[in-house]
């Protein structure tokens, strides 16, 4: 499942919300619900991740005008 | 007579309020200070109070004076008044008569302001129409605001906290003073043109003065003219600029705009938890279903008694085999003698064109023909009748019957006396009858005697 390393943070969300909607519909086959699952337990731990691994990037510009004196 | 060294309280007054009227520096007075107690009495004079941060001096104005004014007075505002200063015998309390009264300073900016807001409203520039949605996961976001201050480090600390995947652009912008609106306005333009998510116009608190670059009208219609989401966040709380109307979102804080651009990490991680705890749940409900239903299924008495799993199709298939025999024959049928009865169809009511003339040629012929056929045997009827009538005036008897009769000797009929001598036999016949008679005398042309 190496296809949703490309996919954003957003990307990750929506999709895993969009699992847990399938999930709450029952016309969803038992072979469908589980892949929905194993994808569903990924997203959340890459999530995770991310989050736990995430540092804010700052970067300042200054222009014409700047707030220097 | 002790008593005449006093004075009446009137007397006092009076005086008093005389040596204020003779005052040249009372009679005309320019006075700046704070309105407060104001009273707009129904006769139209204004009463209020004028304050600075020591004193209070009593006011009024008369309706001739407040008419005129371009502007309501109101609690807190401050003003430039002329007037004179004089004593209201009755109270005895001295008091400004203002004529004149204008908004001081910041005041006359207040004025503009209440001017652009109320157009900029009329004109629909605050509708929520043209309040863009922020995105629910931003990217990145740019920061327009001062390098320097609390109110950055505030927001870099609340965004890192919060959703520490966002990268952060600052602008760093001048946000008080003369030159400090064309900064932000060009600083816009280009944290519009880095089309960034989202876009946080932000500085800390300050007095009216430092916050009045986002009273402008100019800065106001930059922040709407922008494809990316704004917030803005000026001042603390109680401060509400016009950029604060017209911004997409308008935070009370610059950490509040901060915490209103990003999603918080906590809530994210609680529903991550959330979801995998409900497709869990989800999941083992479907097998737990799966697993009954196959319970159920596998104890079938037809599972158990597997003939009676087709019996009926078997017999079914059978029924179902008669009804298509039956079907097929009797669309045969039909087709066969649908197929018949075209070719009758063909045959009588499809002739060549060719053939159909021919006919019509044919028919008329033969009726033309009969028409002159008879037309002949009419002609030959009617001459047929003609000749019979007149042999029949020609007739021997038609003659007899007007009285003639003829006579015939041996040598038939008698023309001439001459051929018969006396004594010969003759006969004659008449219409009815004859008789037969002998010649007694010959007269040969006794016409001719004569």
């Amino acid at each position: 499942m190496t296809e949703t390393k490309s996919e954003t943070f957003e990307d990750k969300m929506k999709h895993l919300e969009h699992i847990v909607k399938q999930l709450d519909e029952d016309e969803v086959s038992l072979e469908e619900s589980l892949k929905l699952y194993q994808k569903g337990v990924e997203l959340t731990a890459e999530c995770e991740k991310i989050l736990k691994d995430a540092e804010l990037k700052v970067e300042t510009l200054n222009r014409k005008g700047a707030d220097d004196e | 007579m002790e008593n005449t060294k006093y004075l009446t309280v009137g007397a006092l007054t009076k005086y008093l309020k005389y040596k204020f009227d003779q005052d040249p520096y009372l009679t005309r007075v320019f006075l700046k200070g704070e309105l407060s107690n104001v009273k707009h009495h129904t006769s139209g004079h204004i009463f209020f109070a004028l304050k600075d941060g020591n004193s209070v001096i009593r006011a009024i104005m008369f309706s001739r004076y407040a008419n005129g004014m371009r502007f309501k007075p109101e609690e807190g505002q401050s003003v430039l008044i002329e007037g004179r200063v004089s004593i209201f015998e009755s109270s005895g309390q001295y008091q400004i008569y203002a004529e004149k009264m204008e908004m001081d300073g910041i005041g006359i900016l207040f004025e503009q302001l209440e001017k652009d807001k109320k157009q900029l409203a009329e004109q629909g520039y605050f509708a929520e129409e043209h309040k863009k949605p922020l995105p629910k996961y931003p990217r990145r976001i740019t920061i327009v605001s001062s390098e320097t201050g609390a109110a950055i480090r505030d927001m870099i600390t609340t965004l890192s906290r919060r959703y520490p995947l966002v990268e952060v652009t600052v602008i760093n912008t001048l946000m008080q003073g003369t030159r400090s609106r064309q900064a932000v306005i060009d600083n816009l333009e280009h944290a519009d043109a880095l089309g960034n998510d989202i876009v946080i116009l932000a500085r800390g608190g300050g007095s009216i003065e430092d916050l009045w670059t986002f009273n402008e009208k100019e800065v106001a219609l930059k922040v709407f003219g922008m494809t990316t989401p704004v917030i803005t966040g000026i001042g603390h709380e109680t401060d509400t600029t016009l950029v604060d109307y017209i911004s997409d979102v308008r935070a009370p804080t610059p950490t509040a705009a901060a915490e209103m651009a990003v999603p918080d990490q906590r809530d994210i991680r609680e529903r991550l938890v959330q979801s995998r705890n409900f497709i869990s749940d989800r999941l083992s409900r479907k097998l737990d279903m799966g697993r009954s239903r196959l319970d159920a299924l596998s104890s079938y008495y037809k599972l158990k008694n597997p003939d009676l799993l087709y019996d009926q199709q078997a017999e079914k298939l059978v029924t179902l085999k008669d009804g298509l025999d039956d079907k097929m024959e009797y669309s045969m049928r039909e087709k066969s003698y649908r197929l018949s009865a075209l070719k009758e169809g063909v045959k009588y009511n499809t002739p060549g064109p060719d053939i159909r003339r021919n006919i019509e040629i044919l028919e008329d012929r033969e009726a033309r023909l009969n028409r002159s056929i008879k037309i002949r045997m009419d002609n030959s009827k009617h001459s047929l009748t003609r000749m019979v009538e007149s042999l029949n005036s020609l007739s021997p008897t038609n003659v007899l019957l007007r009285g003639y009769s003829f006579t015939t000797g041996k040598d038939g009929i008698i023309k001439d006396a001459g051929d018969l001598k006396t004594g010969d036999e003759i006969q004659t016949t008449f219409a009815s009858g004859s008789i037969v008679s002998k010649v007694t005398e010959v007269n040969e042309d006794d016409r001719n005697q004569k």
